[in-house]
């Protein structure tokens, strides 16, 4: 069933064209890998479905509803939920007080917030200041965040980034887990999370789409060897 | 009974401090505490809008004065009573908020500071100008403070008038920050934005806060007009927006009592001082550079921190007797 | 409508608008390079006059004074920047604000105790006094040199910012500071020298307008509002919008006040708040 349909998607900077044409549609609870070199476009791909930018062209369908002049906050609460390859949090506000912002919007309760912060064992720092704590704890705060937002397509920005081998691990195991209820579109550099943990690999260069398919197709893609391995 | 929050705890504990000035009989010190409390929440709904949503603005005064002029306008004009002027005064806040907010906080912060720099000086400019009405620089005078339906012409009477507002105003605003309405607009100020993506929007955040603060402004407003008797344009100018700012940064914007320990700097500085010392507003500006380059946290962070230095050296008793409490 | 009165009142509103630019100019330049609005630049107009009454009676020379009271006033403002406001590039905008507020509350206090709590004020000097009679209208030499001045200034700051080899690094900082840092240009020298430049075409403002209109304290804060004003309309950052922005409110407050003294003052702010809504970016704005 298709939960999200992007259809001819464009967008420039003045005279830098960086996602250009782009055509797909997600399938439900499957997960998908979104890879590409530095500036292929992926990052602003994901910032046009979740409406950060506006498209210059093309349209954005999400569980039959045309989202593409809709703002960013109706977007998170009709389900499109993103976590920002840069953690953004609220640095001021403690553990529990981030979730709860999200809380407040898509109506999850109190006692589903604890679950979240047990199951990403975050419960020790509940009231600790976000700012205080150590990286990788506040890249799960993050994630913490997304799905306090329950929600329906959940698209994440280099989730690996930055962590350690055993973090790493735990992360596929945890996505893997997830990709059972929620659609997953994750960004990603590292192969070995991409590998562990696609369904579908979509991959993209200089803002179009080359490649879209099986993990073992893709790997064996002329295309994508070229520019990953050859001039890349 | 225990009280688990330090705020409220404080704020009692002022209230009851505050309730033994009329017990001296000294006008002066009567006279100056009214001034204090008026300030000081003049001052807590300015840090509302700056501390808590990051919202720096220099129209702030607009409020007051619109308050002030409203209720100074009302009970000359329509009905003689001090308390139903003081609520006409807080209502006729809510248009302004709504037409000004509206227009003003779709911009980003930079360009809304100066924005409300300019709507402040328009209304300073309607109050001077629209003579007729507002009595133009000369003013208005003779607000009553004996009315139809209450009495505070002594200055016991008006005194406790003021605090009972300012008691449950600062009680009640402290509780909105508590809210889950408090919780966005203190998310707001964190890290505006990120809140889209949170499924929020920050202009409807913004402006509620707007309104909660402008409401705020014009109750001190009405209550100044009240017991000054007397209301003049230059409570629109801006640089008495630029007043609340600086007790807020005084005593320390991140801390919710803040401001009201700038505004009890402040007034100690203005009256106190100003009549030994010329150039008092002078010392102001080089306290003002000072906090902003070296004590972000105002007075309120250098008590904060004392506080906690004196804690660690004082062992092992005073960690568990003040372990409770949440600061 | 009286051609001869609404010639007076134009060539007033254009030496007015001279005096705005002079301090919007220094304003918009600031905003550009460093990002910084500085708020006490109000007071530095102010202080140029003030200096202007100091050298002019040590010296007795118009010109002297106005040019050491200009470079005065500019190595005050440079001085602000290196000891102050480098201090808080990294800090939010909001607490640049402050602090750039902070000193003009400084500054304007230093005023009044160098100088007093009453207003000084100079009389132009004589081979610059009379009028120029053209159709029925008189036109004061003084207020003509202003206006000149102005379009002088106008014409060099465009220069120098365009054509020189000073001007090209400030325009490499004003569109990508990090970039210019990899080209080697040293933003502070750039930071340190637009504040001198921009600080002292203020002080030139104010050394000028002491001779037409008493300096005093209370000046600066009115002044301020109408340099805002100036660079919000126009939109931060437009040197050429700047000039002709501020002709504009010159000349459109001076209307006003012959033709409808009664809301002179509204209409100026009505027309800022109108603008700023419908064009956030200003008239001519890039940011």
């Amino acid at each position: 069933m298709e939960i999200l349909k992007v259809e001819n998607l464009s967008k420039s900077f003045d005279e830098f064209k960086a996602v250009d044409g782009v055509s797909f549609s997600l399938r439900e609870l499957e997960i998908t890998a979104l890879i590409g070199p530095n500036g292929a476009g992926k990052t602003t791909l994901v910032n046009l479905i979740t409406k950060k930018l506006k498209p210059d062209t093309g349209r954005i369908i999400f569980r039959g509803v045309d989202i593409t002049k809709l703002s960013p906050h109706s977007v998170t609460r009709l389900g499109i939920v993103r976590t920002f390859q840069v953690v953004s949090l609220f640095p001021t506000l403690t553990v529990y007080e981030n979730l709860k912002v999200a809380a407040l919007a898509s109506g999850t309760s109190t006692k589903e917030i604890e679950g979240i912060m047990s199951d990403l064992r975050l419960e020790k720092f509940k009231d600790t200041r976000v700012a205080q704590l150590p990286f990788g704890l506040q890249k799960l705060v993050e994630l913490g965040i997304a799905l306090a937002l329950k929600p329906k397509l959940l698209i994440l920005d280099e989730p690996a980034a930055g962590l350690t081998y055993e973090d790493r691990k735990s992360l596929i195991r945890m996505l893997k887990d997830m990709g059972r209820r929620i659609t997953l579109m994750v960004i990603e550099h590292d192969m070995e999370v991409v590998f562990g943990l696609a369904d579908r690999i979509i991959v993209m260069n200089k803002g179009k789409i080359i490649a879209d398919g099986k993990p073992e197709e893709i790997s064996s893609n002329k295309l994508v060897r070229e520019i990953y391995l050859g001039e890349g | 009974m225990v009280i688990r929050d330090i705020n409220l705890a404080l704020i009692i504990a002022l209230t009851a401090l505050l309730l033994l000035v009329p017990l001296t009989g000294d006008r002066f010190y009567i006279y100056i505490t009214s001034l204090f409390m008026i300030y000081s929440l003049f001052a807590l709904s300015y840090n509302l809008l700056f501390g808590y949503a990051g919202l720096l603005s220099f129209g702030h005064a607009m409020f007051f004065a619109v308050g002030a002029y409203t209720t100074a306008l009302f009970t000359l004009k329509v009905l003689r009573d001090p308390l139903a002027g003081l609520v006409v005064g807080v209502l006729s806040s809510i248009p302004v908020a709504l037409v000004v907010g509206f227009l003003t906080l779709r911009h980003t912060r930079v360009y809304f500071a100066i924005l409300t720099l300019a709507f402040g000086m328009l209304v300073y400019a309607l109050l001077v100008k629209w003579r007729s009405v507002t009595g133009g620089t000369d003013g208005l005078i003779g607000i009553p403070k004996r009315g139809v339906v209450i009495d505070i012409s002594s200055p016991t009477a008006y005194y406790l008038f003021i605090l009972t507002f300012f008691t449950i105003t600062t009680i009640g605003l402290y509780l909105f920050i508590k809210s889950r309405w408090g919780l966005l607009v203190r998310a707001l100020g964190a890290n505006e934005d990120r809140l889209p993506f949170t499924g929020r929007s920050p202009l409807f955040i913004r402006l509620y806060t707007f309104l909660v603060s402008g409401l705020t402004a014009s109750l001190s407003g009405s209550l100044y007009a009240i017991f000054m008797g007397v209301v003049t344009p230059d409570i629109a100018y801006w640089t008495f927006s630029a007043e609340p700012l600086v007790m807020t940064l005084l005593g320390g914007a991140s801390y919710y009592l803040g401001p009201v320990l700038g505004a009890f700097t402040f007034i100690i500085l203005t009256t106190i001082l100003a009549r030994y010392a010329e150039y008092w507003l002078l010392l102001l500006g080089l306290a003002v550079i000072a906090i902003v380059i070296g004590f972000r946290g105002g007075l309120g962070g250098m008590l904060v921190s004392t506080f906690y230095t004196v804690r660690e050296r004082s062992g092992v008793w005073i960690r568990w007797r003040y372990s409770r409490l949440k600061i | 409508m009286d051609l001869n009165a609404f010639l007076v009142q134009f060539i007033i509103g254009l030496y007015k608008g001279s005096f705005y630019w002079l301090l919007a100019v220094g304003l918009t330049l600031i905003f550009g390079v460093t990002r910084i609005i500085n708020f006490a630049h109000a007071a530095f107009f102010v202080t140029g006059g003030y200096l202007m009454y100091t050298f002019y009676s040590y010296t007795g020379s118009f010109i002297l004074s106005l040019v050491l009271s200009s470079i005065a006033t500019g190595l005050l403002g440079a001085l602000s920047e290196v000891i102050l406001i480098r201090r808080v590039y990294r800090l939010e905008p909001i607490y640049q604000l402050l602090l750039t507020f902070g000193i003009a509350l400084v500054v304007n206090e230093l005023q009044k105790i160098l100088w007093g709590k009453f207003p000084k004020y100079l009389s132009i000097p004589d081979y610059l006094k009379g009028y120029i009679s053209t159709g029925g209208v008189n036109i004061s030499y003084y207020s003509l040199t202003i206006i000149i001045l102005g379009f002088l200034v106008f014409l060099s700051v465009y220069a120098i910012i365009n054509m020189s080899l000073w001007g090209l690094r400030v325009r490499a900082v004003w569109r990508d500071r990090t970039m210019a840092q990899i080209l080697r240009i040293n933003p502070h020298a750039v930071y340190t020298s637009t504040f001198f430049l921009g600080t002292a075409l203020a002080g030139l403002g104010g050394s000028l307008m002491i001779a037409l209109h008493p300096v005093g304290p209370g000046l600066g804060d009115h002044l301020i509002i109408y340099a805002f004003i100036v660079v919000v309309i126009t939109g931060l950052g437009n040197i050429v919008g700047a000039y002709i922005t501020s002709l504009l409110i010159g000349v459109v407050s001076s209307l006003a006040t012959w033709l409808l003294p009664e809301v002179d003052v509204l209409i100026v702010y009505s027309i800022a708040a109108l603008v700023l809504l419908v064009r956030p970016e200003g008239l001519f704005g890039e940011r």
